[in-house]
């Protein structure tokens, strides 16, 4: 266990420093994956998202609905977690390891979009007077308790979930 | 699909069910205002209790912990709730008896909230003479501590749990 705990320090110090310097490239990356999602949603056909550091801009070219920001790096940093996780496994560079941590990435990342998505439609359903005619009051629920899920539990827990099912646990 | 990875898919199911269920629980108005708030105060009388020991001189008011220069609130999301949620959730999705449940969540979430005293009281200090870096110890850092030792407890909880059956079994 002692080993383990090394390792996971040793991972999550590295995982932070990497997290803090691609910050921007995530938000990049999330606003671009994000923009088609909520094209989906008919009141933002015409949204542009686009990333400036780690913000993401909400932008109406033709003023249908206000413009917001959005700190993206608030939903990409449980990558710390599933990075170090990944590195107090008992061989981390082994390949089997890594093939494990790379699809648990990949379904992490993919999350994440999902997770902005949620995040900009809890902020005009709840935050927005332009929301309130937009929205009921279920839909408005139903949003920010997704979010407020997603924040507070939901993203660790897909992390340790992706962990678990790769048999990170039982190599202690 | 192998028995160890159809036990391992069934548990993180049992897991996922658990964790909606007991989120559930702790969210409504109700709950939050007579057993979260409540439970945030008293986190924030030990911890003012903490910074007044190392002499910081805070005030507490509700969740408020407020010195001369600086002031934390513990919300929802600071005060390890979250953390609990998920180990309750863990510990109760694994196969094991009840009283080893019962033992479990206790310790671990008796753990997990001392941490989060350490939280309270680091994230003060830091915002008073570190207000640069309180962001990201606020956000990435102890958030990210606090699920790690969450998943450490639960995994040395699930290894004591496997050598008591091993050895029940012999």
């Amino acid at each position: 266990m002692l080993s383990r705990a090394v390792k996971f320090i040793i991972g999550f110090v590295v995982a932070t420093v990497v997290w803090l310097w691609i910050s921007p490239l995530l938000a990049r990356g999330m606003a671009a994956a994000t923009e088609p999602l909520l094209h989906l949603d008919a009141r933002f056909r015409d949204a542009q998202l686009s990333a400036s550091e780690s913000m993401v801009s909400v932008d109406a070219p033709h003023g249908t609905f206000p413009q917001t920001k959005y700190p993206a790096d608030q939903l990409t940093f449980n990558v710390i977690l599933l990075v170090a996780l990944f590195a107090s496994n008992r061989k981390p560079w082994r390949d089997r390891n890594i093939i494990a941590f790379l699809i648990s990435l990949a379904i992490i990342l993919a999350l994440q979009p999902l997770a902005l998505l949620v995040t900009i439609e809890t902020y005009y359903s709840g935050f927005t007077k332009w929301g309130e005619t937009q929205y009921g009051n279920v839909a408005t629920n139903v949003w920010l308790v997704l979010s407020m899920f997603w924040r507070l539990v939901g993203m660790f827990a897909a992390v340790f979930a992706c962990w678990w099912v790769s048999g990170g646990q039982v190599e202690s | 699909m192998t028995p160890r990875t159809r036990d391992q898919l069934r548990f993180v199911l049992k897991f996922a069910i658990l964790l909606a269920i007991f989120y559930a629980v702790v969210t409504p108005e109700p709950v939050d205002r007579n057993v979260i708030v409540p439970f945030s105060h008293a986190l924030s009388v030990v911890s003012g209790g903490v910074l007044n020991l190392m002499g910081q001189h805070v005030r507490v008011a509700g969740t408020v912990i407020a010195g001369n220069a600086f002031a934390v609130d513990i919300k929802n999301g600071c005060n390890g709730i979250e953390a609990v949620v998920f180990l309750c959730a863990a510990i109760a999705a694994f196969p094991a008896s009840w009283r080893a449940r019962l033992l479990g969540i206790l310790a671990a979430c008796t753990i997990v909230e001392g941490l989060n005293i350490i939280r309270i009281v680091s994230l003060y200090l830091i915002g008073k003479y570190r207000p640069s870096a309180f962001g990201a110890f606020h956000l990435a850092v102890w958030q990210s501590v606090i699920f790690a030792a969450a998943v450490f407890l639960f995994v040395a909880w699930t290894s004591k749990v496997r050598k008591a059956d091993a050895v029940a079994s012999r």
